[in-house]
């Protein structure tokens, strides 16, 4: 296990200089530069700022620099907010993101394994077919378009919560719904998939005979296993929730990373672009490895190799 | 080459005539007509996938007549009439400048539709050269390729696609690749494994004892009959790809005016909702477009690949 572990830590490295590199000279190719956006600057202080940010030595000689600053995991700085540097901009952007990660993570898993369990234990009945139907539209409704229907149903038409910004719980509620609503709607699925497989079993059976209380039988017997394929299925989840989170955050005005990606991105921002992606990749892969080690922790049969 | 079933010069006569000159072709495909067969008699059992067949199929006559279908022209701008809600005038009512929407949504789905089609055929491409080469050759070579898509494979694209979009600049021809460039990973996987099971079977050892060289074992043996599973695959990428390409489209990333797509036309919704005009047809008709396409190729999808690969199930 811990072998594992290291070896798959090992394997990070050259993924994320593979990323590093790639990012490097795919945004570097980019025609035209971050500081011809507005208008044309005097050729005196262009100078200034093309020698202070160092973009006239050789290509070679920025990736070295480039890779040696990400080494002591210094991102650089801003071309567009001057004064700041990168590492700011995320230390500041990155909780902001995260908390609606979790928050939209947490929602999926709770909607979905609960719906899931009572459709598979009222098997067949309009319950069931209704959890499954709405399981059904949520899976095929786009985040950026269930945002804004949201918005207009919560908060234009209901006012229950507030319209957009950060800062408050209730803040985080709306888009973390809008995030998670495709991954419980498929959560849900998988779950009721695997606990009408499991529930049929011999061991439930057993359960059952002993004299356990349904609470007991349910969630502690054949939830176990059929919960199997929905781990396996965190690792997409969790990569669905990140990418998605860049659309639901520019709908709702959050300022987490993948508002700072987007505009960087549009600014030609070299340095945020590059930072942000970077970010995102390591938290990527690195969540896929806490998939894995969770799946062979819930199936002791499973081998990591 | 000389055909390589026995009864190629009785039994099927038409289907020899018509091929002539490709022998090898008409034997494969003969051989593969009954298992067409039976995969169409298994989709048509599937409810499912039948009504996704059919809604699809109307979708793509819709787009196909949209320009005699449209109630107004394209570009047709009426700023008296903006923002209407919807009327019999205009059935999904009016935009920003006052153009119909669901002329929009019946020229966003052409893009939207054409995006999902060539890009998923981009990646088809791709994925199958790949696989096949790595699969067919072997050994170092496939180690060394095969790696490299484990690689890819641990990139998030979409950041990617962003960036190839603002380095290759909006057009339309870059979507196209963009897209597809991203997504042959799976595909040359699958086209891997089925190679692997393919190539030692008779008739491609059959094949290979008649002189036929990789290019022509590849091109005529086990390509074709690797199709199914390919087949299924791309069906279900081409939501994936839809989706991707509204994505971008939101972001402002993807089509770009005059032309529009169910992305970009919700984008346009989302951007003009506040909570004194609340617009809602503007984001509600192109997401239930892009929501109901989505929903009856994922349909279609799996029916495809339980009628034509039973066994993907486990793998996708």
């Amino acid at each position: 296990m811990l072998t594992f572990i290291l070896r798959r830590l090992l394997w990070m490295i050259p993924v994320l200089g593979i990323i590093a590199t790639i990012t490097f000279f795919f945004v570097k190719s980019v025609p035209g530069g971050p500081f011809d956006a507005e208008r044309r600057l005097p050729p005196a202080i262009e100078r200034n700022i093309r020698a202070r940010y160092k973009l006239d030595d050789p290509i070679a000689k920025q990736y070295v620099r480039y890779m040696g600053n990400l080494l002591r995991l210094d991102l650089g700085p801003s071309f567009k907010y001057r004064s700041r540097s990168v590492n700011e901009i995320i230390i500041q952007a990155f909780p902001v993101s995260v908390t609606l990660g979790v928050a939209a993570m947490t929602i999926a898993l709770l909607v979905g394994l609960s719906a899931g369990v009572v459709a598979a234990v009222r098997h067949n009945t309009a319950i069931d077919y209704a959890a499954m139907a709405v399981a059904m539209i949520g899976v095929s409704i786009p985040n950026f378009v269930l945002g804004p229907i949201l918005l207009i149903l919560l908060v234009f038409l209901a006012g229950a919560l507030p319209v957009a910004g950060w800062g408050t719980p209730s803040h985080v509620v709306l888009p973390a719904m809008a995030l998670s609503a495709p991954y419980a709607a498929y959560v849900a699925r998988l779950t009721r998939a695997g606990m009408l497989e499991v529930i049929r079993k011999d061991y439930i059976r057993t359960a059952w005979s002993k004299g356990l209380d349904a609470r007991r039988v349910v969630l502690g017997h054949a939830l176990k296993n059929a919960i199997l394929p929905v781990i396996s299925y965190l690792g997409p989840a969790s990569a669905g929730i990140v990418t998605g989170s860049l659309v639901v955050e520019r709908i709702f005005h959050v300022p987490g990373i993948g508002t700072f990606f987007i505009n960087g991105a549009l600014a030609r921002d070299y340095t945020v672009v590059m930072g942000t992606t970077l970010l995102y990749s390591s938290l990527l892969v690195f969540l896929n490895l806490v998939v894995d080690i969770a799946y062979a922790y819930v199936d002791p049969r499973i081998e990591l190799g | 080459m000389p055909t390589l079933t026995p009864e190629s010069s009785s039994a099927k006569a038409p289907v020899q005539a018509d091929a002539a000159g490709r022998l090898a072709v008409p034997a494969v495909a003969r051989a593969g007509a009954s298992l067409w067969r039976d995969a169409w008699r298994r989709l048509l059992r599937n409810r499912a996938a039948v009504f996704g067949a059919v809604v699809i199929a109307f979708l793509i006559a819709i787009c196909l007549a949209t320009p005699y279908l449209a109630p107004y022209s394209d570009e047709e701008q009426d700023f008296a009439a903006q923002f209407q809600p919807p009327s019999a005038k205009h059935l999904f009512g009016t935009d920003i400048k006052g153009r119909d929407l669901l002329t929009r949504v019946m020229y966003g789905g052409r893009i939207s539709l054409a995006v999902g089609v060539v890009a998923t055929f981009v990646s088809m491409l791709i994925g199958i050269a790949w696989g096949s080469v790595a699969g067919y050759v072997g050994g170092r070579t496939d180690e060394v390729m095969m790696r490299i898509v484990d690689i890819l494979y641990s990139i998030p694209f979409i950041f990617f696609v962003i960036l190839l979009m603002l380095y290759l600049g909006r057009s339309l021809v870059n979507i196209f690749l963009a897209l597809g460039a991203v997504q042959w990973l799976t595909m040359s996987r699958i086209v891997r494994g089925q190679i692997l099971s393919l190539k030692h079977k008779e008739f491609v050892e059959a094949s290979r004892a008649l002189g036929a060289g990789p290019a022509r074992v590849l091109t005529s043996h086990l390509i074709p009959n690797l199709l199914g599973p390919v087949i299924v695959y791309a069906t279900l990428t081409v939501p994936m790809v839809m989706l991707e390409e509204a994505f971008l489209s939101f972001l402002g990333l993807g089509v770009q005016a005059p032309r529009t797509s169910w992305g970009s036309l919700a984008a346009d919704g989302a951007a003009n909702i506040n909570p004194v005009r609340i617009y809602w047809w503007l984001i509600v008709f192109p997401g239930m477009a892009l929501a109901a396409t989505l929903f009856s190729l994922n349909f279609l999808g799996d029916g495809l690949r339980d009628a034509l690969d039973p066994q993907l199930k486990d793998k996708a």
